[in-house]
Protein backbone atom coordinates (compact mmCIF):
# COMPACT_ATOMS: atom_id res chain seq x y z
CA UNK A 1 0.00 0.00 0.00
CA UNK A 2 0.66 3.78 -0.19
CA UNK A 3 2.66 5.88 2.63
CA UNK A 4 0.37 8.71 3.34
CA UNK A 5 0.80 11.44 1.18
CA UNK A 6 1.97 14.73 2.89
CA UNK A 7 -1.46 16.32 2.74
CA UNK A 8 -3.02 13.06 4.83
CA UNK A 9 0.26 13.42 6.94
CA UNK A 10 -0.78 17.28 7.75
CA UNK A 11 -4.41 16.02 8.48
CA UNK A 12 -3.80 13.14 10.38
CA UNK A 13 -2.03 15.45 12.62
CA UNK A 14 -5.19 16.97 14.07
CA UNK A 15 -7.53 14.37 13.02
CA UNK A 16 -8.45 13.54 16.32
CA UNK A 17 -9.00 16.99 16.97
CA UNK A 18 -10.86 16.86 13.99
CA UNK A 19 -13.49 13.94 15.41
CA UNK A 20 -13.60 15.66 18.76
CA UNK A 21 -14.87 18.50 17.15
CA UNK A 22 -12.40 20.77 18.84
CA UNK A 23 -10.89 22.62 15.74
CA UNK A 24 -11.73 25.75 14.20
CA UNK A 25 -14.47 26.68 11.94
CA UNK A 26 -12.19 26.87 8.99
CA UNK A 27 -9.57 23.80 9.99
CA UNK A 28 -12.93 21.99 9.86
CA UNK A 29 -13.94 22.82 6.41
CA UNK A 30 -10.32 22.31 5.25
CA UNK A 31 -10.69 18.69 6.45
CA UNK A 32 -13.78 17.90 5.61
CA UNK A 33 -12.45 18.85 2.11
CA UNK A 34 -9.23 16.67 2.43
CA UNK A 35 -11.54 13.37 3.54
CA UNK A 36 -14.14 13.79 0.79
CA UNK A 37 -11.35 13.22 -1.59
CA UNK A 38 -8.94 10.85 0.36
CA UNK A 39 -10.49 7.39 1.10
CA UNK A 40 -7.63 6.51 3.54
CA UNK A 41 -8.37 9.85 5.84
CA UNK A 42 -12.10 9.11 5.70
CA UNK A 43 -11.99 5.69 7.01
CA UNK A 44 -9.88 6.68 10.07
CA UNK A 45 -12.25 9.47 10.82
CA UNK A 46 -14.95 7.30 10.84
CA UNK A 47 -12.89 4.25 12.24
CA UNK A 48 -12.23 6.85 15.01
CA UNK A 49 -15.94 7.83 15.21
CA UNK A 50 -16.82 4.43 15.39
CA UNK A 51 -14.20 3.78 18.25
CA UNK A 52 -15.86 6.74 20.45
CA UNK A 53 -19.37 5.02 20.34
CA UNK A 54 -17.91 1.69 21.08
CA UNK A 55 -16.67 3.47 24.08
CA UNK A 56 -19.47 5.52 25.08
CA UNK A 57 -21.42 2.15 24.91
CA UNK A 58 -19.11 0.38 27.44
CA UNK A 59 -18.91 3.35 29.79
CA UNK A 60 -23.01 3.33 29.81
CA UNK A 61 -23.63 1.78 32.72
CA UNK A 62 -26.96 3.04 34.62
CA UNK A 63 -26.97 2.33 38.23
CA UNK A 64 -29.73 -0.51 39.37
CA UNK A 65 -32.86 0.87 41.31
CA UNK A 66 -31.81 -0.29 44.53
CA UNK A 67 -28.22 1.93 44.26
CA UNK A 68 -29.80 4.62 43.14
CA UNK A 69 -32.28 4.22 45.95
CA UNK A 70 -29.81 4.04 48.84
CA UNK A 71 -27.58 7.04 47.28
CA UNK A 72 -30.92 8.99 46.99
CA UNK A 73 -31.32 8.29 50.35
CA UNK A 74 -28.06 8.81 51.62
CA UNK A 75 -27.84 12.23 50.07
CA UNK A 76 -31.14 13.16 51.05
CA UNK A 77 -30.18 12.45 54.68
CA UNK A 78 -26.45 14.37 54.46
CA UNK A 79 -28.42 17.26 53.39
CA UNK A 80 -31.72 17.04 56.01
CA UNK A 81 -28.36 17.33 59.16
CA UNK A 82 -26.54 19.77 57.22
CA UNK A 83 -29.31 22.51 55.48
CA UNK A 84 -27.80 24.85 53.83
CA UNK A 85 -27.16 28.33 55.77
CA UNK A 86 -30.29 30.60 54.95
CA UNK A 87 -29.43 33.33 52.60
CA UNK A 88 -32.20 35.49 51.73
CA UNK A 89 -32.90 35.92 48.06
CA UNK A 90 -31.91 38.76 46.42
CA UNK A 91 -35.00 41.75 46.45
CA UNK A 92 -36.16 41.82 42.66
CA UNK A 93 -37.33 44.83 40.92
CA UNK A 94 -40.54 44.45 39.47
CA UNK A 95 -40.54 45.75 35.61
CA UNK A 96 -43.75 47.02 34.37
CA UNK A 97 -45.80 45.70 31.47
CA UNK A 98 -45.94 48.67 28.82
CA UNK A 99 -49.25 47.23 27.87
CA UNK A 100 -50.66 47.34 31.39
CA UNK A 101 -52.36 50.88 32.61
CA UNK A 102 -50.87 50.17 35.88
CA UNK A 103 -48.90 53.90 36.58
CA UNK A 104 -45.34 53.42 37.34
CA UNK A 105 -45.44 54.07 41.36
CA UNK A 106 -47.69 51.01 41.37
CA UNK A 107 -45.36 48.91 39.38
CA UNK A 108 -42.19 49.46 41.12
CA UNK A 109 -43.83 48.27 44.58
CA UNK A 110 -44.05 44.72 45.58
CA UNK A 111 -47.51 43.13 44.81
CA UNK A 112 -47.40 40.92 48.41
CA UNK A 113 -44.18 42.19 50.25
CA UNK A 114 -46.87 45.08 52.01
CA UNK A 115 -49.40 42.27 52.44
CA UNK A 116 -47.73 39.33 53.88
CA UNK A 117 -44.98 41.05 56.06
CA UNK A 118 -41.53 40.46 56.57
CA UNK A 119 -40.76 36.37 55.68
CA UNK A 120 -39.02 34.29 57.82
CA UNK A 121 -35.86 32.77 57.13
CA UNK A 122 -37.12 29.53 55.36
CA UNK A 123 -39.38 31.03 53.04
CA UNK A 124 -36.25 32.65 51.10
CA UNK A 125 -34.92 29.37 50.23
CA UNK A 126 -38.00 29.05 47.76
CA UNK A 127 -36.61 31.30 45.27
CA UNK A 128 -39.63 31.90 42.28
CA UNK A 129 -37.59 30.14 40.02
CA UNK A 130 -37.75 27.30 41.91
CA UNK A 131 -41.08 27.19 43.11
CA UNK A 132 -42.90 28.02 39.65
CA UNK A 133 -40.72 26.04 37.35
CA UNK A 134 -41.71 22.88 40.39
CA UNK A 135 -45.24 23.85 39.50
CA UNK A 136 -45.07 23.86 36.13
CA UNK A 137 -42.97 20.59 35.64
CA UNK A 138 -45.24 19.02 38.41
CA UNK A 139 -48.29 19.73 36.38
CA UNK A 140 -46.16 18.94 33.08
CA UNK A 141 -45.47 15.64 34.08
CA UNK A 142 -47.44 15.27 37.58
CA UNK A 143 -46.48 12.68 40.40
CA UNK A 144 -49.03 10.76 42.22
CA UNK A 145 -51.60 12.30 43.87
CA UNK A 146 -52.06 12.33 47.92
CA UNK A 147 -55.81 12.60 47.34
CA UNK A 148 -58.24 12.17 44.83
CA UNK A 149 -61.75 13.70 46.11
CA UNK A 150 -62.23 16.67 48.06
CA UNK A 151 -62.89 15.12 51.40
CA UNK A 152 -59.10 13.98 51.30
CA UNK A 153 -57.59 17.35 49.24
CA UNK A 154 -58.85 19.10 52.93
CA UNK A 155 -57.20 17.10 54.74
CA UNK A 156 -53.92 18.29 52.99
CA UNK A 157 -54.59 21.61 54.70
CA UNK A 158 -52.49 20.50 57.68
CA UNK A 159 -49.54 20.30 55.96
CA UNK A 160 -49.84 23.66 53.94
CA UNK A 161 -51.24 25.98 56.71
CA UNK A 162 -53.97 27.43 54.55
CA UNK A 163 -57.41 26.27 54.08
CA UNK A 164 -57.88 23.94 50.65
CA UNK A 165 -61.19 23.69 48.59
CA UNK A 166 -62.80 23.58 45.21
CA UNK A 167 -61.90 26.16 43.24
CA UNK A 168 -63.70 26.00 40.16
CA UNK A 169 -67.84 24.80 40.05
CA UNK A 170 -68.10 21.28 38.61
CA UNK A 171 -69.20 22.51 35.37
CA UNK A 172 -66.60 24.29 34.81
CA UNK A 173 -63.89 22.02 35.74
CA UNK A 174 -63.17 18.65 37.28
CA UNK A 175 -61.40 17.83 40.34
CA UNK A 176 -58.54 15.43 39.54
CA UNK A 177 -56.74 15.53 43.12
CA UNK A 178 -54.33 17.29 45.42
CA UNK A 179 -50.62 16.41 46.17
CA UNK A 180 -48.59 18.19 48.69
CA UNK A 181 -45.13 19.67 47.21
CA UNK A 182 -42.35 20.32 49.64
CA UNK A 183 -40.05 23.35 49.25
CA UNK A 184 -36.87 23.59 51.42
CA UNK A 185 -39.07 23.27 54.73
CA UNK A 186 -42.00 24.99 53.76
CA UNK A 187 -44.98 22.88 51.90
CA UNK A 188 -47.49 24.10 49.13
CA UNK A 189 -50.20 22.11 47.59
CA UNK A 190 -50.90 21.51 44.33
CA UNK A 191 -54.52 20.78 43.44
CA UNK A 192 -55.30 19.35 39.53
CA UNK A 193 -58.36 19.80 37.22
CA UNK A 194 -59.57 18.78 34.05
CA UNK A 195 -61.54 21.16 31.90
CA UNK A 196 -64.57 19.98 29.89
CA UNK A 197 -65.18 20.09 25.70
CA UNK A 198 -63.66 18.18 23.29
CA UNK A 199 -61.43 18.44 20.47
CA UNK A 200 -57.48 18.54 19.62
CA UNK A 201 -55.69 18.34 23.18
CA UNK A 202 -58.88 17.58 25.12
CA UNK A 203 -58.84 17.28 28.12
CA UNK A 204 -56.55 19.89 29.13
CA UNK A 205 -55.36 20.11 32.84
CA UNK A 206 -55.16 22.81 35.24
CA UNK A 207 -52.83 23.43 37.83
CA UNK A 208 -53.74 25.40 41.08
CA UNK A 209 -50.70 25.86 43.73
CA UNK A 210 -51.95 27.01 47.16
CA UNK A 211 -49.62 28.62 49.40
CA UNK A 212 -48.88 30.27 52.50
CA UNK A 213 -47.49 33.61 51.20
CA UNK A 214 -45.81 34.50 54.83
CA UNK A 215 -43.64 31.84 54.06
CA UNK A 216 -43.51 30.76 50.61
CA UNK A 217 -42.56 34.36 48.82
CA UNK A 218 -43.29 35.07 45.26
CA UNK A 219 -41.91 38.29 43.78
CA UNK A 220 -41.90 37.89 40.03
CA UNK A 221 -39.03 40.31 39.01
CA UNK A 222 -40.72 40.95 35.70
CA UNK A 223 -44.64 40.54 34.40
CA UNK A 224 -47.90 41.92 33.54
CA UNK A 225 -49.94 42.96 36.47
CA UNK A 226 -54.19 43.33 36.16
CA UNK A 227 -56.49 44.53 38.13
CA UNK A 228 -59.31 41.87 38.55
CA UNK A 229 -61.85 42.87 41.15
CA UNK A 230 -60.42 43.85 44.08
CA UNK A 231 -57.31 41.05 43.61
CA UNK A 232 -54.08 41.89 41.37
CA UNK A 233 -53.02 39.42 39.05
CA UNK A 234 -49.65 39.28 38.13
CA UNK A 235 -49.03 37.22 34.65
CA UNK A 236 -46.06 35.61 34.16
CA UNK A 237 -44.46 32.52 31.90
CA UNK A 238 -42.48 29.46 33.38
CA UNK A 239 -40.97 26.93 30.86
CA UNK A 240 -43.40 28.31 28.57
CA UNK A 241 -46.71 27.94 30.31
CA UNK A 242 -48.77 30.83 31.54
CA UNK A 243 -48.89 31.15 35.33
CA UNK A 244 -51.43 33.88 37.12
CA UNK A 245 -50.05 34.67 41.01
CA UNK A 246 -52.42 36.03 42.86
CA UNK A 247 -53.17 36.39 46.91
CA UNK A 248 -56.68 36.59 48.24
CA UNK A 249 -57.46 36.50 51.97
CA UNK A 250 -54.00 35.67 53.14
CA UNK A 251 -54.27 32.83 50.55
CA UNK A 252 -51.61 32.02 47.48
CA UNK A 253 -52.40 31.08 44.40
CA UNK A 254 -50.47 30.34 41.28
CA UNK A 255 -52.42 28.62 38.41
CA UNK A 256 -50.93 27.82 35.21
CA UNK A 257 -52.14 24.51 32.79
CA UNK A 258 -52.90 24.03 29.06
CA UNK A 259 -54.17 27.50 28.50
CA UNK A 260 -52.89 31.23 27.41
CA UNK A 261 -52.45 33.81 29.04
CA UNK A 262 -56.30 35.12 28.76
CA UNK A 263 -57.82 31.66 29.55
CA UNK A 264 -55.55 31.11 32.62
CA UNK A 265 -56.97 34.87 33.43
CA UNK A 266 -60.25 34.38 32.92
CA UNK A 267 -59.67 30.96 35.07
CA UNK A 268 -57.81 32.55 38.37
CA UNK A 269 -61.08 34.75 38.77
CA UNK A 270 -63.01 31.33 40.31
CA UNK A 271 -59.97 31.07 42.74
CA UNK A 272 -60.45 34.25 44.40
CA UNK A 273 -63.29 33.58 46.96
CA UNK A 274 -66.71 34.44 45.97
CA UNK B 1 -36.87 34.25 31.95
CA UNK B 2 -39.43 36.56 33.65
CA UNK B 3 -37.62 35.74 37.06
CA UNK B 4 -34.55 36.77 38.51
CA UNK B 5 -32.19 33.38 39.07
CA UNK B 6 -32.32 32.80 42.97
CA UNK B 7 -30.23 30.57 45.06
CA UNK B 8 -30.30 26.74 44.24
CA UNK B 9 -32.16 24.83 46.70
CA UNK B 10 -30.86 21.76 48.61
CA UNK B 11 -33.83 19.90 46.65
CA UNK B 12 -33.20 20.89 43.18
CA UNK B 13 -29.77 20.80 44.10
CA UNK B 14 -30.35 16.90 45.14
CA UNK B 15 -32.48 16.25 42.12
CA UNK B 16 -29.30 18.01 39.48
CA UNK B 17 -26.87 15.98 41.48
CA UNK B 18 -28.44 12.75 40.84
CA UNK B 19 -29.67 13.21 37.34
CA UNK B 20 -25.62 12.57 36.80
CA UNK B 21 -25.37 9.61 38.88
CA UNK B 22 -25.15 7.17 35.85
CA UNK B 23 -22.77 9.29 33.87
CA UNK B 24 -21.00 8.99 36.95
CA UNK B 25 -21.56 5.83 37.19
CA UNK B 26 -20.17 5.06 33.71
CA UNK B 27 -17.34 6.01 34.61
CA UNK B 28 -16.68 4.69 38.05
CA UNK B 29 -17.36 1.51 36.91
CA UNK B 30 -14.94 1.66 33.90
CA UNK B 31 -12.39 3.35 36.66
CA UNK B 32 -12.53 0.50 39.34
CA UNK B 33 -13.79 -2.35 37.27
CA UNK B 34 -16.08 -3.74 40.71
CA UNK B 35 -19.67 -2.71 40.69
CA UNK B 36 -19.44 -2.53 44.27
CA UNK B 37 -16.80 -0.04 44.30
CA UNK B 38 -18.21 1.93 41.76
CA UNK B 39 -21.17 2.38 43.71
CA UNK B 40 -19.02 3.62 46.79
CA UNK B 41 -17.24 6.16 44.78
CA UNK B 42 -20.40 7.58 43.51
CA UNK B 43 -21.62 8.00 46.66
CA UNK B 44 -18.68 9.79 48.00
CA UNK B 45 -18.55 12.04 45.27
CA UNK B 46 -22.43 13.04 45.39
CA UNK B 47 -22.14 13.34 49.47
CA UNK B 48 -18.90 15.35 49.14
CA UNK B 49 -21.00 17.50 46.55
CA UNK B 50 -23.71 17.85 48.88
CA UNK B 51 -21.04 18.83 51.65
CA UNK B 52 -19.94 21.67 49.50
CA UNK B 53 -22.88 22.29 47.47
CA UNK B 54 -22.94 26.05 49.19
CA UNK B 55 -19.33 26.35 47.24
CA UNK B 56 -20.93 25.36 43.95
CA UNK B 57 -21.68 29.00 41.67
CA UNK B 58 -25.23 28.31 40.20
CA UNK B 59 -25.32 28.55 36.79
CA UNK B 60 -21.59 27.14 36.50
CA UNK B 61 -20.99 23.66 35.01
CA UNK B 62 -22.44 21.01 37.80
CA UNK B 63 -21.62 18.18 35.62
CA UNK B 64 -17.55 19.20 35.21
CA UNK B 65 -17.65 19.83 39.25
CA UNK B 66 -19.22 16.46 39.66
CA UNK B 67 -16.17 14.65 37.26
CA UNK B 68 -14.21 16.76 39.28
CA UNK B 69 -15.14 15.98 42.37
CA UNK B 70 -14.99 11.94 41.51
CA UNK B 71 -11.71 12.40 39.93
CA UNK B 72 -10.27 13.68 43.31
CA UNK B 73 -11.97 11.14 45.32
CA UNK B 74 -10.80 8.09 42.64
CA UNK B 75 -6.99 9.52 42.99
CA UNK B 76 -6.75 9.57 46.44
CA UNK B 77 -8.66 6.58 48.13
CA UNK B 78 -9.41 4.07 45.00
CA UNK B 79 -6.59 4.49 42.07
CA UNK B 80 -3.80 1.44 43.10
CA UNK B 81 -0.74 3.37 44.18
CA UNK B 82 1.34 1.56 41.53
CA UNK B 83 4.38 3.40 39.18
CA UNK B 84 3.15 2.23 35.86
CA UNK B 85 0.15 5.06 36.34
CA UNK B 86 2.88 8.11 36.11
CA UNK B 87 5.37 6.75 33.71
CA UNK B 88 3.85 3.59 31.81
CA UNK B 89 5.26 4.52 28.10
CA UNK B 90 2.51 4.23 25.21
CA UNK B 91 3.48 2.78 21.88
CA UNK B 92 4.86 5.47 19.57
CA UNK B 93 4.07 3.37 16.73
CA UNK B 94 0.38 4.87 15.67
CA UNK B 95 -0.87 1.75 13.28
CA UNK B 96 -3.47 3.43 11.64
CA UNK B 97 -1.88 7.38 11.48
CA UNK B 98 1.89 5.31 10.59
CA UNK B 99 0.06 4.25 7.05
CA UNK B 100 0.54 0.69 7.50
CA UNK B 101 -3.10 -0.70 7.69
CA UNK B 102 -5.06 0.39 4.83
CA UNK B 103 -8.65 1.71 4.53
CA UNK B 104 -10.14 -1.68 3.92
CA UNK B 105 -8.87 -2.66 6.69
CA UNK B 106 -10.09 -0.27 8.75
CA UNK B 107 -13.72 -0.14 7.16
CA UNK B 108 -13.58 -3.98 8.28
CA UNK B 109 -13.07 -3.32 11.60
CA UNK B 110 -15.22 -0.54 12.01
CA UNK B 111 -18.29 -2.59 10.03
CA UNK B 112 -17.33 -6.37 10.13
CA UNK B 113 -19.85 -8.39 8.15
CA UNK B 114 -20.66 -11.30 11.00
CA UNK B 115 -22.09 -10.08 13.80
CA UNK B 116 -19.95 -12.89 15.74
CA UNK B 117 -16.79 -10.92 14.86
CA UNK B 118 -18.20 -8.33 15.32
CA UNK B 119 -19.20 -9.22 19.57
CA UNK B 120 -15.75 -10.11 19.98
CA UNK B 121 -14.11 -7.25 18.93
CA UNK B 122 -16.30 -5.24 21.54
CA UNK B 123 -15.21 -7.71 23.74
CA UNK B 124 -11.53 -7.07 23.00
CA UNK B 125 -12.18 -3.38 22.91
CA UNK B 126 -13.62 -3.87 26.60
CA UNK B 127 -10.65 -5.86 27.72
CA UNK B 128 -8.34 -2.94 26.18
CA UNK B 129 -9.89 -0.19 27.73
CA UNK B 130 -9.84 -2.12 31.25
CA UNK B 131 -5.63 -2.21 30.13
CA UNK B 132 -5.08 1.19 30.13
CA UNK B 133 -3.70 3.12 32.31
CA UNK B 134 -5.96 4.80 35.09
CA UNK B 135 -5.17 8.39 33.58
CA UNK B 136 -4.91 7.25 30.10
CA UNK B 137 -8.28 5.66 30.54
CA UNK B 138 -9.97 8.76 32.38
CA UNK B 139 -9.53 10.83 29.76
CA UNK B 140 -10.67 8.55 26.87
CA UNK B 141 -13.87 7.93 28.88
CA UNK B 142 -14.59 11.53 29.91
CA UNK B 143 -13.86 12.36 25.85
CA UNK B 144 -15.74 9.81 24.26
CA UNK B 145 -18.31 8.59 26.71
CA UNK B 146 -19.16 11.39 28.55
CA UNK B 147 -18.47 13.86 25.73
CA UNK B 148 -15.93 16.56 27.11
CA UNK B 149 -14.40 19.19 25.62
CA UNK B 150 -10.56 19.22 25.93
CA UNK B 151 -11.29 22.13 28.42
CA UNK B 152 -13.59 20.51 30.43
CA UNK B 153 -11.56 17.13 31.02
CA UNK B 154 -8.52 19.45 32.21
CA UNK B 155 -10.35 21.01 34.21
CA UNK B 156 -12.00 18.00 35.71
CA UNK B 157 -9.03 16.37 36.05
CA UNK B 158 -6.90 19.24 37.05
CA UNK B 159 -4.45 18.80 34.10
CA UNK B 160 -3.26 21.51 31.42
CA UNK B 161 -5.35 20.73 28.15
CA UNK B 162 -1.90 19.62 26.85
CA UNK B 163 -1.80 16.58 29.02
CA UNK B 164 -5.55 15.54 27.95
CA UNK B 165 -4.65 15.85 24.41
CA UNK B 166 -1.67 13.82 24.97
CA UNK B 167 -2.96 11.32 27.32
CA UNK B 168 -6.04 11.22 25.01
CA UNK B 169 -3.67 10.28 22.08
CA UNK B 170 -1.63 7.70 23.47
CA UNK B 171 -4.79 6.07 25.06
CA UNK B 172 -6.56 5.83 21.77
CA UNK B 173 -3.61 4.72 20.04
CA UNK B 174 -3.41 1.47 22.64
CA UNK B 175 -7.09 0.73 21.98
CA UNK B 176 -6.15 0.81 17.95
CA UNK B 177 -3.52 -1.05 18.18
CA UNK B 178 -5.25 -3.75 20.29
CA UNK B 179 -8.49 -3.79 17.71
CA UNK B 180 -6.12 -4.28 14.57
CA UNK B 181 -4.08 -6.89 16.26
CA UNK B 182 -7.38 -8.68 17.13
CA UNK B 183 -8.74 -7.97 13.42
CA UNK B 184 -5.56 -9.31 11.72
CA UNK B 185 -5.98 -12.53 14.23
CA UNK B 186 -10.11 -12.36 13.11
CA UNK B 187 -8.94 -12.16 9.39
CA UNK B 188 -10.24 -8.75 8.57
CA UNK B 189 -6.82 -7.08 8.41
CA UNK B 190 -4.72 -8.23 5.82
CA UNK B 191 -0.78 -8.40 6.91
CA UNK B 192 0.39 -5.69 5.33
CA UNK B 193 3.89 -4.34 5.68
CA UNK B 194 4.57 -1.74 8.67
CA UNK B 195 6.06 1.07 8.28
CA UNK B 196 8.13 1.03 11.22
CA UNK B 197 9.27 -2.57 12.53
CA UNK B 198 9.62 -1.29 16.33
CA UNK B 199 7.91 -3.05 18.24
CA UNK B 200 5.69 -0.99 20.57
CA UNK B 201 6.37 -0.79 24.49
CA UNK B 202 4.11 -2.69 26.70
CA UNK B 203 3.61 -2.86 30.31
CA UNK B 204 5.72 -5.66 31.11
CA UNK B 205 8.95 -5.06 28.54
CA UNK B 206 8.59 -1.59 30.79
CA UNK B 207 8.48 -3.10 34.21
CA UNK B 208 11.42 -5.53 33.22
CA UNK B 209 13.31 -2.70 31.92
CA UNK B 210 12.47 -0.64 35.39
CA UNK B 211 13.87 -3.83 36.97
CA UNK B 212 17.10 -3.98 35.65
CA UNK B 213 17.56 -0.22 35.38
CA UNK B 214 16.91 -0.36 39.40
CA UNK B 215 20.04 -3.17 39.70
Amino acid sequence: MNAPSQECRAFLRVVESFIDGELDPAAIIEGEHHTASCASCRERVMLGRAMKASVSHLATSPMGDDARGRLRNALAAEIARTPSSPKRAPRVRMVVGSIVAASFAAAAAWLFAPRIGTPNASLAEAGNDDVLSELVAEHVRPLPLDGTDIQTVRSLEQYVGVPLRQHFPASRAKLVGARILPFQHERAAIVQYELGGTGPGAPRRISVLVFDPRRIHLAPASDIAQQLGRHEVRMTRAQGLPVAVMEDEGIGYALSGDVDEKQAMELVRYVASP
Amino acid sequence: MFFRSTRRTDDAFLDEAMSYADALHGVARRMCRNEALAEDLVQETLLKAIKSREQFAAGTNLRSWLFRILTNVWVSRYRRASLERATFDAPDVDPIADGWVSADTMRNLREPEELAVASLLRAELERALELLPEDFRMVVLLVDAQEFSYEEAAAALSVPTGTVMSRLHRGRKMLQKVLVEQGRALGLAKAEAMADSTPPANLEAFREKKLRGTK
